[in-house]
């Protein structure tokens, strides 16, 4: 039998801060809803508990996305090649991935987008990630370290308190909500498992489109 | 014609009795000792007379027996036995300054001096039961039950000269008599964000089961916001405000319609007018009543005590605005202000029991989104299967 192609998509880097971001954005989301809805949730113990897992995760994840955008940007310089969609893409490589996933996966159409190490994500994949890692994680995270600082004047100077909280939780809820998206997505390689063994050896399994 | 000739008659009397000293004279020319040599005997308590009884020793210690008896008390030659009171000089003849603050406190016209004061024993007050507690009782009898009794006397916290009533005093104000002596009080070995909780809590709301806690705003000065390290809470006066209501009252800073009421619409026109950039609302959190049974209790170690009471506890709000004579005046705000999603307290924000319910519904909703998406789609997915197989 022969041995299917693999081909190298994960650097050990890019894994190991995908889990840490992966456990991080999971706690800060579930002591996030503690710490909101103190009275419904007690997942962590006291109170007290959830407000210090979720301060040291949050001071974690920034640590880990500063990891990301020095890797991207200084050691692999692909961010811009990863990350920002070209014009095939605006054009309509968005448009066809999103007939993909809405309409032609039920007919069982092959995906639209074979990743390979220079091209990883289709074009949903990488409006959707760099909108995430470029604009709502440095929101949600800078957010929350005014919150943990509690720099008064800061927070006037943007408006109050309740506007950043207000930002922090609302950006949090779409964590919440890509992490279930993003959960699923990822059980939609040619196997249930594939793209998360992928993302745990950094080996993927080159399919053959008929 | 006869009202001159009594007059003449009074004058030559007064003459003729400053000259040869006849009549009415201080009792310095008596001398304390002569004073004491009666009033210091005990003896003169047995016969009926416990009121003229001064222990000389106590009253060697305080400052007015360098002044002497005569300083404050006149008699005659012949006391006792002209049968005439001896004068009673008033307090503010040396003590002008005192009397001047007492007469705008809430002592005055229900204090006396003598009420408090023992001008012929004592240095300071008379004990607390015998001084405050002559009209405050309750308190007092709650207080010396405290374990803070050991180590303070009223005036420790409260100066009597300068009364106010506990909702007149603000809450910076309130937490300074505390941290008089507890400076640095060790909280942060526990309590996250302790610089903050001190700033926006009055100590009395943990130390002691007063009862109805509340949140008062107070205005505070900001200076064109600049970030800084200290973050110190600097409330704004009378004087700076009337600069920004000119011949209003201040309260018309917020209760624009002067009705004594203060509505979110009036809150959040405040909050978002430029006019008033270098002012700001700060919020503590505060009691209805003041409780003297001070205490440490174990359940405001739990954060949930006061972050998990849900948001329907913490509706009652007030603005407290400073009067002249630096004493507050607290305006009713409409109920359930502190929950307003932005721009009605857009500074005060009590983690989990100020959340606004709005927010917290647009936030599931956003969640419910994308787990409503995966469902969907995977159950299309489980329908569609026999199609990928055939691929």
């Amino acid at each position: 039998m022969e041995k299917p192609k693999m081909i190298y998509l994960n650097p050990t880097t890019v894994r190991i801060w995908h889990w840490i971001h992966a456990i991080g954005i999971t706690t800060l989301c579930i002591t996030g809803a503690q710490i909101r809805f103190p009275e419904y949730i007690n997942l962590f113990g006291s109170y007290r508990t959830a407000v210090l897992v979720h301060d040291f995760t949050g001071i974690f994840v920034c640590l880990d996305w500063l990891l990301w955008f020095l890797y991207y940007v200084f050691i692999d310089k692909s961010l811009i090649k990863l990350y920002v969609p070209n014009m095939y893409d605006l054009k309509t490589g968005i448009i066809r991935q999103m007939l993909f996933y809405g309409f032609n996966y039920f007919r069982g159409k092959p995906n639209p987008h074979h990743s390979t190490p220079d091209k990883k994500f289709n074009p949903m994949q990488k409006g959707a990630y760099l909108m995430i890692m470029t604009m709502l994680v440095p929101i949600v995270l800078l957010s929350g370290l005014l919150l943990l600082l509690i720099t008064q004047k800061w927070m006037i100077a943007l408006g109050g308190v309740k506007i950043v909280v207000g930002l922090h939780f609302l950006v949090a809820c779409c964590f919440a909500a890509f992490l279930f998206v993003h959960m699923y997505l990822a059980t939609l390689g040619h196997t249930f498992w594939a793209h998360i063994i992928t993302m745990i050896t950094g080996w993927e399994e080159e399919v053959e489109e008929h | 014609m006869v009202l001159k000739v009594k007059f003449l008659i009074i004058c030559i009397f007064g003459f003729v009795m400053s000259v040869t000293g006849i009549g009415i004279t201080s009792s310095s020319a008596m001398e304390t000792d002569e004073c004491l040599e009666c009033h210091g005997d005990s003896s003169i308590i047995d016969e009926g007379g416990e009121h003229l009884y001064i222990d000389g020793t106590q009253f060697a210690g305080t400052k007015h027996a360098e002044d002497g008896c005569g300083s404050c008390h006149s008699v005659t030659d012949d006391h006792p036995d002209d049968g005439l009171k001896p004068s009673n000089e008033s307090c503010d003849m040396c003590h002008e300054d005192t009397i001047d603050e007492l007469s705008k406190g809430l002592h005055a016209g229900n204090a006396e001096c003598t009420d408090c004061h023992n001008p012929h024993a004592a240095k300071g007050l008379k004990s607390p039961g015998e001084s405050c507690g002559m009209c405050h009782e309750e308190a007092v009898e709650e207080y010396l039950n405290s374990s803070h009794a050991e180590n303070a006397v009223c005036s420790d916290c409260h100066s009597p000269h300068t009364a106010k009533s506990y909702l007149e005093t603000s809450g910076l104000e309130k937490n300074k008599q505390c941290t008089t002596c507890h400076e640095g009080a060790g909280h942060s070995e526990w309590l996250l964000r302790n610089k903050l909780h001190m700033q926006a809590t009055t100590c009395i709301s943990c130390h002691t089961d007063s009862k109805g806690i509340v949140i008062t705003m107070y205005i505070e000065k900001r200076d064109g916001v600049k970030p800084d390290k200290e973050g110190e809470i600097d409330l704004a006066t009378y004087k700076d405000l009337t600069q920004l209501v000119e011949d209003k009252g201040v309260q018309s800073l917020i209760d624009t319609n002067d009705d004594r009421s203060i509505t979110k619409a009036e809150l959040r026109e405040f909050n978002m007018n430029s006019k008033y950039k270098d002012v700001g609302l700060w919020g503590m959190l505060s009691t209805e009543t003041a409780s003297h049974g001070y205490g440490i209790f174990e359940d405001r170690r739990d954060c949930s005590f006061c972050h998990a009471a849900g948001p329907k506890a913490m509706q009652t709000c007030y603005v407290a605005f400073p009067n002249q004579d630096g004493t507050y005046n607290r305006v009713a705000v409409e109920e359930g202000a502190v929950l307003d999603p932005l721009f009605a307290t857009p500074d005060f924000y009590m983690v989990g029991s100020t959340r606004n319910d709005i927010l917290s519904i647009l936030g599931l909703l956003i969640i419910a989104g994308g787990l409503g998406a995966a469902c969907l789609h995977g159950t299309f997915r489980i329908l569609t299967r026999k199609n990928r197989r055939k691929h």
